[in-house]
């Protein structure tokens, strides 16, 4: 340990950086080998010295609570396949500005020489003709693809959103590690650090001059709405969907720029234009931001196992009637052999060397490449020289003297018999910086990926970063692999900071989060599908729990099995397949399961909060099986269910738009509701009731209080079921869900002014007058029976109307009306 | 030798489907030895949209789309082809170990360029066992020809493979045929095109058709009535590409009509298809290739 000259007695007892070592020959970002902050990290070390560990440990605990409350998360690919919270490292990376700016120039200049690479080997190929680039490389690249050679992508541009994964060396250098440029992830992360970091030391951030984000997602967002149609803003986030481990980026994104979200589901091609299904009619999208590899996006052209692409979409970027950002095909250029031809790329196109240094790279395609490599392999990296090539450990760099023999063997004959796809790195030592680990500071090792995005101007590189730092360190193989989020890394913020002072950025208080926009006026028409089954099931789920709570009142009286009214409730609950061997606990997480996926493929139209409530609900169910089968014990945890379903809805309703969002959840809610109460008064045959079952069924349908206030005569069937079925004021009752049908049904787009009613609104009216004209007597089984077909006629006549992709549609030349 | 075509494909598929986007490349155009006099594709019911085009290859390929509802799709091809000897009896073609190293550092990156041929593809992938299996004939050591060194693979894939029809699918891997000893045309030339990749050798696969009758006194070839498949090796400069059919354990002569070029089976199957809502379906398939008018 090297021995730092401070006098142990100057040093408080809890000063937190008196304890901080760097690692011997490793590059500290905040310390100097001496042990005293380095000068661009002198304030906020200040800032940590005076709060002491205690007052740090609440902000990290604080900052951590924002993640879980932002709903932060990231689908792990292990056996669990969970969304867990997101895990941050608290404490920033902090760089000074004149240091990002070198770096920021590199960056630019290796992005425009990618791009020159890029637009040759999809054009005239000159690169491999003159010798500069082994024609054979690209030939074996499996993202070099064909259909797209000769395409001009719309814009004139391949790259639009350039990443790249940063690390610096020992002698304080920064190091490209790798390129990204199909559609690199984690800038929407960094956005969330920063909130998160900046909220837990809002003092210090206040303080010290750091570069805010938001100005770069501006650019980044202008310059896609540019890239649309005249006076247009049709853009979208086009994603793979709610299992995609990057899915709440992609939600987080498209919401904080206000692009559409789609799945490849949600759009159609026709005669070269991109349509998205919309409740209101196929509306054109001119731009596509793509959140996954190029060879998944058209199954007609590109790879055919693909689920979700866009049938004709590559027909429609040779036709020039859309952008995909960043092009098809720019995944070739993520080939790690790729780098070992750069620097000579450079010099020969821009006659000099690239600013930026790159990791070392030995491709094993070539012979005396691969004899370097093969002769030095004990010291090196050895990694996939192509993208979708997995080695040792997938496709991560992996420092060959750390694997056990056999691997070793097994890619030492690989890089002999298929060099072409390997290739050899130098091993980078990395920068350490600060991570919070109970209690204490220790150094981590950590990669940072930098963001660039293009406008007409050029590119510009946001000041920060989302930064990866290594859970534990291990001094003699510091390497990518411990730096992977997959594999327990961390999350850190970076911040830039500058002498001078940084004009706050004044859209919103919060600038680096909320700069909103108005919501895109379309709803896809597989979004107002979820919403609508979303309010199906959680009605479904309510119902569930009321009809089991009633009969688990009954059962555990005395005398029990002599009570008909339980009979009834049985048969009720058979309906909903309840019956022996089957438990309420798995009918209600299979309902809730079905309705917190409806919202998993909804987030970004939805209440973080609310999302929340229900999954936790659901995990509460999954992980215990609460005492739903015993006594008085099931009437408590149907309760405590009912209660936080109860949250849900209310928080779902009080947080959305009234827009057709919110008409399709309630569309969903009032037909569900209507169904089951008439179902539950036919199974407990309210037109000649066994004894008890009046009062089971004002119990169901929640309308006990009701009944004693406006009926104060006792029981009888004509008021049990004029309150639960025909009176429009019972917010619980049949007649109630049909009027507040009427209503959402008008709201929904469709017909225009003047023309006459649809189908749909007929069904919904005539089933409203033969409610509000029935007497109670008349009202019998058959009519229940009735009443409960027609809601499910109405329900499949609005699929029929909405939810169709558009692909199924016999009108897709329509004109979206935009009623709402 | 010229020939009279005729293809149908049949798909029932049970139920009305939706819509649907499919991709044909059934269509033979004229290149290198085959010329093709007309062919036309006819496709029922009749498609809400079709596109025609080129692909990278230069393959002809169709893209046909329906908006609304059908039960069956079925596609006619009817061709006239003429079909000339392929190469020359001089076999000019370098030794394998030459060939590798320079194709390596080709500087050709036109679509006929081998250099495409060389890597993965989407379905065939390079293996140990099936390199070391290739590696028989094409011996490095053995200074012998490219071009006798593919004929003597193809063939022993003929001797040590069963032909079994039904025994794989479109979506097997060569490994697992290789396994097995067993397969169909598609799955011997997957093989050998992994075992050629891999020894540094550019392979190509070819979709085609084969005569239906052999000509009197020889055996009917395998194959014939379906379409077809077998596998250009790069020969270099002077044979260029050179077909090789190891289901037949022959080169691709006169009775070969090529269709289409890729690199396996996945870039250039016949028909792809996207339906929606695709339930059971049935196809069949019916092929005459018969000599005419000599």
């Amino acid at each position: 340990m090297s021995s730092v000259s401070t006098d142990p007695t100057a040093v408080p007892a809890d000063d937190l950086f008196a304890a901080y070592r760097p690692l011997p020959g490793v590059y500290d970002e905040a310390v100097q080998p001496d042990g005293r902050p380095r000068e661009h990290w002198r304030h906020f070390a200040e800032r940590l010295r005076s709060m002491g560990p205690q007052a740090v440990e609440e902000r990290r605990a604080y900052a951590d609570q924002y993640m879980r409350e932002a709903g932060v998360s990231y689908r792990f690919y292990d056996q669990s396949q969970a969304e867990r919270p997101f895990p941050l490292s608290h404490i920033p990376v902090i760089l000074p500005e004149a240091e990002w700016d070198q770096v920021a120039e590199g960056l630019i200049e290796r992005a425009e020489l990618l791009e020159t690479i890029v637009a040759d080997l999809y054009g005239r190929g000159t690169l491999m003709r003159d010798g500069l680039l082994p024609a054979s490389l690209i030939g074996g690249n499996p993202e070099f693809l064909r259909p797209l050679v000769g395409v001009q992508p719309k814009g004139g541009h391949f790259l639009q959103f350039y990443a790249a994964d940063l690390g610096r060396g020992p002698d304080g250098r920064w190091w490209v590690l790798s390129d990204r440029t199909q559609s690199p992830s984690g800038a929407g992360y960094a956005l969330e650090n920063r909130v998160a970091v900046s909220r837990a030391f809002p003092d210090a951030f206040r303080e010290i001059e750091v570069n805010r984000l938001a100005r770069f997602f501006q650019v980044f967002r202008d310059a896609l709405g540019a890239l649309a149609a005249e006076g247009s803003t049709r853009v979208g986030v086009l994603t793979p969907g709610p299992h995609n481990e990057t899915y709440f980026e992609h939600v987080y994104l498209a919401r904080y720029l206000g692009f559409l979200l789609l799945e490849g589901g949600d759009l159609i091609v026709r005669d070269g234009r991109v349509m998205v299904s919309t409740v209101s009619g196929p509306m054109p999208v001119d731009v596509l931001w793509r959140r996954f590899d190029s060879d998944y996006l058209d199954p007609l052209e590109l790879d055919a196992s693909s689920r979700i692409g866009v049938p004709g979409l590559v027909q429609a970027v040779r036709m020039g009637r859309v952008a995909l950002v960043n092009a098809i095909g720019t995944g070739v250029l993520e080939s790690r052999a790729l780098m070992g031809f750069l620097p000579e790329l450079s010099k020969a196109l821009y006659g000099r060397e690239l600013k930026l240094p790159h990791v070392a790279t030995w491709w094993c395609g070539q012979p005396v490449e691969r004899e370097h490599v093969l002769n030095h392999v004990e010291t090196l990296a050895v990694a996939p020289a192509m993208p979708g090539i997995d080695l040792a450990e997938g496709n991560l760099a992996v420092p060959a003297a750390s694997l056990p023999d056999n691997e070793r063997m097994a890619i030492d004959a690989t890089i002999r018999s298929r060099g072409d796809l390997v290739v050899g790195q130098e091993l980078v030592q990395l920068s350490t910086t600060p991570v919070w680990d109970e209690g204490r500071l220790v150094p981590r090792p950590f990669v940072v990926r930098a963001y660039l995005a293009r406008d007409g101007e050029g590119w510009s590189v946001m000041p920060g970063g989302f930064c990866r730092v290594a859970d534990t360190i291990d001094s003699t193989a510091i390497d990518t692999r411990a730096i992977n989020m997959q594999r327990g890394g961390r999350a850190a913020d970076m911040w830039v900071v500058s002498q001078a002072p940084i004009p706050p950025v004044t859209l919103l208080p919060n600038d680096d989060q909320d700069y909103v926009r108005r919501l895109p006026s379309t709803l896809p028409s597989r979004s107002a599908e979820s919403l609508f089954w979303l309010g199906r099931y959680v009605e479904r789920a309510e119902m569930l729990l009321r009809l089991y709570r009633a009969h688990a009142v009954r059962a555990a009286e005395i005398n029990a099995h002599s009570n008909p009214a339980l009979e009834a409730i049985e048969t009720a609950l058979a309906e909903y397949g309840i019956e022996e061997g089957n438990t309420i606990h798995d009918r209600l997480v299979e309902t809730i399961g079905q309705a917190e996926a409806s919202v998993s493929a909804i987030r970004d139209r939805f209440s973080p909060d609310a999302w929340r409530t229900l999954r936790t609900l659901l995990e509460a169910l999954e992980s215990t099986r609460p005492g739903f089968e015993i006594g008085n014990r099931a009437i408590q945890a149907v309760t405590d269910v009912l209660t936080r379903l109860a949250a849900f809805s209310g928080l779902a309703q009080e947080n959305m738009y009234r827009l057709a969002s919110w008409h399709f959840l309630e569309t969903g809610r009032r037909i569900e509701r209507g169904i089951l109460i008439a179902r539950s008064a036919m199974a407990l045959r309210l037109d000649d009731p066994p004894f008890g079952t009046l009062d089971a069924m004002l119990e169901i349908s929640d309308s006990l209080m009701t009944h004693r206030r406006r009926y104060a005569a006792s029981l009888s069937i004509a008021s049990v079921i004029d309150l639960v079925v025909l009176d429009p004021n019972n917010p619980r009752s049949v007649a109630f869900q049909v009027e507040a049908l009427a209503e959402h049904v008008d709201a929904l787009p469709g017909r225009r002014p003047g023309e006459p009613l649809t189908a749909l609104e007929r069904a919904v009216r005539k089933l409203q007058t033969d409610l509000q004209t029935i007497s109670p007597s008349e009202a019998g089984q058959d009519f229940l029976n009735d009443v409960s077909w027609r809601l499910g006629e109405i329900s499949n006549m609005l699929g029929a109307t909405y939810f169709r992709t558009a692909a199924q549609s016999d009108d897709s030349d329509g004109q979206p009306d935009g009623r709402y | 030798m010229r020939y009279l075509v005729q293809l149908a494909i049949d798909y029932d598929y049970g139920t009305p489907i939706g819509a649907a986007d499919h991709c044909l490349r059934l269509r033979p155009i004229s290149r290198r030895n085959q010329i093709v006099g007309s062919a036309s594709l006819e496709i029922d019911p009749q498609p809400d949209a079709i596109d025609s085009r080129t692909d990278y290859f230069g393959n002809a390929v169709s893209f046909a789309r329906y908006d609304r509802p059908h039960d069956a799709l079925s596609v006619r091809l009817l061709a006239d082809v003429n079909v000339s000897p392929p190469v020359s009896d001089l076999d000019i073609s370098p030794n394998v170990q030459a060939l590798a190293r320079h194709v390596a550092e080709s500087r050709n990156f036109s679509p006929t360029s081998p250099v495409h041929h060389l890597g993965d593809s989407r379905m065939v992938r390079r293996s140990e066992p099936l390199t070391a299996y290739a590696a028989q004939e094409l011996d490095f050591g053995s200074g012998r020809s490219i071009f006798a060194s593919a004929l003597a693979l193809a063939r022993r894939i003929r001797s040590e493979f069963t032909y079994e029809p039904g025994s794989t699918d479109t979506n097997t891997p060569p490994a697992q045929a290789f396994e097995m000893r067993q397969g169909v045309c598609q799955d011997f030339a997957h093989i050998m095109i992994a075992g050629c990749r891999g020894l540094g050798v550019p392979a190509a696969y070819v979709s085609g058709l084969i005569r239906t009758e052999p000509p009197p006194g020889q055996p009917r070839l395998e194959g014939a009535d379906a379409m077809h498949a077998w596998v250009d090796v790069w020969c270099g400069d002077a044979l260029g590409w050179v077909g090789f059919d190891p289901t037949n354990a022959c080169v691709a002569g006169v009775d070969h009509i090529i269709v289409a070029v890729g690199r396996d089976y996945a870039d250039i199957s016949p028909i792809d298809g996207v339906i929606l809502a695709s339930e059971q379906e049935t196809h069949s398939i019916a092929v005459d290739v018969l000599p005419a008018g000599d």
